[in-house]
């Protein structure tokens, strides 16, 4: 069973409070944005996306296009997934915490379904270790 | 992920911020006047499309257009230049105040701890 740490990201400033999975020691978002650098082909989406968690963060409302709902019917526990043109960031909601950042992947119709549901996986296995 | 002032000194927190102000000034001007987009798009006197792209918040306009869509919703384009300092001034004390209120909301929902005393 992985171990599971929150880690509140300082650099989002807010009323909901923003924070990291670690999973075993690994921050995978950090490492998503490491490798999104070292491509450096959308790195400057990364902006795009911190700015847009620092207005969800403020309880702005947002286009769908860019702050997605995606709760599955009868979950409780509510998903989203944030978007710039590229790249995607899927969070979930954890009551009397915010919103937990598990992974980002780079958009791509093939790789999508198999991203949520790794994301799905990852939100499932931290709940049940709650 | 860059600080909050690294990340206030890039073009795209502007530009995510200044569409999703539109997005949202748009979206209560539809909800405020019971319209859909259709609607608003007669009301401006645009395409559907138009309308469209700028609900997706998906659009870069030009000087132009942003003149000729506030003044047709009754808006001032009035736009604020400031030193950048001067803003991340305003920014640091706004998010002081908001620290402020989510610790005091914080203690406020903290379970209390009842002692019985007989």
């Amino acid at each position: 069973m992985a171990e599971f740490t929150l880690e509140e990201i300082s650099e989002i400033k807010g009323v909901i409070k923003f924070y990291y999975l670690i999973i075993d020691g690994v921050n995978g978002y950090k490492e998503f944005e490491n490798a999104i650098i070292a491509e450096g082909k959308c790195d400057h989406e990364l902006n795009s996306i911190q700015a847009i968690m620092e207005q969800v963060a403020d309880r702005k409302s947002l286009t769908e296009k860019k702050f997605k709902d995606i709760t599955p019917k009868k979950d409780s526990v509510k998903e989203y997934e944030i978007k710039s043109k590229n790249l995607s960031v899927y969070l979930f909601h954890e009551k009397r915490k915010g919103r937990i950042i598990v992974v980002g992947a780079k958009k791509h119709p093939k790789s999508q379904n198999k991203d949520i549901l790794k994301f799905r996986r990852i939100k499932k296995d931290y709940i049940n270790s709650l | 992920m860059k600080t909050w002032e690294e990340l206030r000194k890039t073009k795209e927190f502007w530009e995510e911020r200044i569409r999703n102000d539109i997005f949202r000034f748009l979206k209560s001007y539809m909800i405020e006047n019971g319209i859909n987009q259709s609607e608003l798009a007669q009301d401006l006197g645009v395409s559907k499309g138009y309308v469209s792209q700028i609900l997706n918040g998906n659009f870069n306009f030009s000087i132009k257009k942003l003149i000729e869509l506030s003044l047709k919703l009754k808006i001032a384009p009035d736009i604020d230049f400031k030193p950048l300092q001067q803003f991340l001034n305003e920014e640091k004390e706004r998010i002081s105040k908001i620290d402020e209120d989510r610790q005091e909301l914080e203690i406020k929902e903290a379970p209390t701890m009842r002692v019985k005393t007989s």
